[in-house]
């Protein structure tokens, strides 16, 4: 098993080594798929301010007033994806880097 | 035994179908059809796992199947189909007067040891005696000897299915070479790979198949003893097996003088408690003899000394399924099919991110694409296609780039993947490549019993690193390092 454990992560590097700079060198997951290295945002244009999103956001990292665009607290938001889910409206969308300033806009 | 004049309802009754509700449409068949003239029969897995459960019903010859069947639509099937004779045309998945888009899934496969999954009853012996079952051991008893049953099988070109695609043959003529009155035959169904499902439902849908293969394997190398190694975690096929041993010796073909002859052979069950690696064949005779799995150094070979330190032959699941149909229908009626190293079809899990997953059986030598378009309908998010996991995690990935691969053992070798048991994992753009490695790494990490060191803390150390480049704490220098 020793033998054949890393041919996954061979066979990536091979064929996927953009993948796995951008990781490395930039900060950003292309996939938008690894926690550590996505955000996510609440469109202005698109937000209708129902709610929805703050009401079942886990971690209480969406706020803002009714009928006006919400917005995410990047510190307390874990990630999660709930949002997206139960966003009516399709508003929130994930951005590749932290949200933080790192691999923003790549 | 299926009366051919009469109509008849099979459910599709698989771990697939069970588990998306088969049992219950089964039963409010057995409810709605009391009383009719129609009979009720259920099968295995007839492998269009998207469509469960399934339901197959032949009226005067013809055959329709029905997919997504829930127990409210039973009665309308009985009412219109089976009783005023109308097809419900909206609910068929497949006809032979009807044109659907399913009908590419199972006209693409070449299907040789599938054929009878889901057409015959996996719990009678005598459904499996109506399509011909036993009549390969039967003809290899009466008309060929050990050697002539071996020589057979080298010319079909038959190579281990379950990944490492040695000659099958070969393996065979050196355990019977191998000096020594006791032997034995195992049959490795310790399907282990995340994704794959081709074992399972093999066992559950024609229990009989690997059985007869094993016992002309028996009878080719001189064995008289089979063990069956599966996990527990398949209850149903486990269910399936020991009800066929029982009916298997029942009819005298287990057991002492088998059919009259001087051969005896029997066979058990041993359940495995599901460690990944007592799929590997040193592992997994340490665990049938009691003792911790763990491989050992090759060699000695198990056709040297295996089992007991006996001369033992370990073949998966899908190779012994295969022997029955090569014995009854000749080499060359199989080594037609394939490539000039790989022959014959290979069953393949398809699963991931697929519109049509299941279980499909094709030629070697088709690609990638034809299997992910044609058989598979693409992708099942309309996405385009990313990366396509072969072999599971001792396995590689391919890129969409080198779809047009041919599926046989040199070929996707050469590119860095392996064909694997079977498992085929389809991965559209969204998934990340570095997060899908690690995946497999965490499970190779979980997996490894620690007895080498290289897997050991190799696989730990692996880990690590994907671990932090998906936190964005990757090093650069790493990316030097990977030069080489």
């Amino acid at each position: 098993m020793g033998q054949t454990a890393p041919n996954p992560v061979l066979t990536t590097i091979k064929f996927f080594r953009e993948e796995y700079e951008a990781h490395i060198l930039h900060k950003y997951c292309p996939a938008k798929k690894c926690k550590a290295l996505i955000s996510y945002e609440v469109l202005t244009d698109k937000c209708k301010g129902c709610g929805r999103c703050s009401k079942e956001c886990p971690s209480g990292a969406i706020a803002g007033e009714k009928k006006k665009p919400f917005t995410v607290e990047q510190e307390k938001c874990v990630r999660c994806g709930l949002c997206i889910n139960v966003c009516k409206f399709g508003a929130v969308q994930v951005l590749s880097g932290n949200g933080k300033g790192a691999g923003k806009n790549v | 035994m299926i009366n051919s004049n009469k109509a008849t309802v099979t459910v599709g009754l698989a771990s697939c179908g069970i588990a998306a509700g088969a049992q219950k449409v089964y039963d409010a068949f057995k409810e709605s059809l009391e009383g009719l003239s129609v009979q009720l029969d259920f099968s295995g897995c007839m492998g269009m796992c998207y469509k469960e459960p399934l339901v197959e019903v032949k009226v005067e010859g013809q055959q329709f199947i029905y997919g997504k069947v829930q127990p409210e639509q039973v009665k309308r099937i009985v009412e219109e189909h089976l009783q005023a004779k109308k097809p419900i045309t909206e609910w068929l998945v497949a006809a032979e007067q009807l044109e659907t888009p399913d009908k590419t899934f199972l006209n693409r496969q070449q299907r040789i040891l599938l054929k009878n999954c889901g057409v015959i009853n996996p719990e009678t012996i005598e459904s499996y005696f109506s399509v011909d079952g036993y009549k390969a051991i039967k003809k290899a008893l009466k008309d060929m000897s050990p050697e002539q049953v071996i020589e057979e099988i080298k010319l079909s070109g038959l190579r281990g299915r379950g990944g490492g695609g040695f000659p099958t043959a070969t393996k065979w003529a050196l355990t019977r070479r191998s000096p020594g009155k006791d032997k034995y035959v195992i049959c490795n169904a310790d399907e282990g790979d995340p994704g794959a499902f081709m074992d399972r439902s093999v066992l559950e849908s024609n229990p009989h198949s690997v059985l007869e293969g094993m016992l002309l394997a028996g009878y080719a190398m001189g064995a008289n003893n089979g063990y069956i190694y599966i996990r527990a975690e398949y209850p149903l096929a486990v269910k399936r097996l020991k009800l066929a041993l029982a009916e298997a010796r029942s009819k005298g073909l287990l057991g002492a003088n088998i059919l009259d002859s001087s051969f005896s052979f029997d066979i058990q069950i041993r359940e495995g408690a599901g460690a990944f690696v007592c799929g590997e064949e040193t592992a997994l005779i340490m665990s049938i003899e009691g003792k911790r799995g763990m491989p050992r150094i090759r060699p000695p070979f198990p056709s040297e000394a295996g089992l007991w330190g006996k001369p033992t032959s370990i073949n998966n699941v899908e190779t012994f399924a295969n022997v029955p149909w090569i014995i009854l229908n000749g080499a060359n009626s199989f080594n037609q099919y394939g490539t000039e190293t790989s022959k014959g079809t290979k069953v393949f899990a398809l699963a991931g991110n697929i519109a049509r997953g299941g279980l499909i059986e094709v030629p070697m030598g088709i690609t990638i694409n034809e299997i992910v378009y044609d058989i598979g309908g693409g992708l099942a998010s309309g996405k385009k296609l990313k990366a396509v996991q072969t072999g599971g995690p001792s396995g590689g990935c391919i890129p969409a780039s080198l779809s047009d691969t041919p599926v046989d053992y040199e070929s996707l070798r050469k590119i860095g993947a392996i064909m694997g048991s079977g498992g085929m994992l389809i991965m559209d753009e969204s998934t990340c490549m570095v997060d899908m490695a690690k995946f497999f790494l965490n499970f190779t990490q979980e997996e490894s019993c620690g007895k080498c060191t290289f897997c050991r803390i190799g696989t730990k150390r692996m880990l690590e690193i994907l671990e932090r480049i998906t936190q964005g704490e990757g090093q650069r220098e790493i990316l030097n390092s990977w030069r080489n």
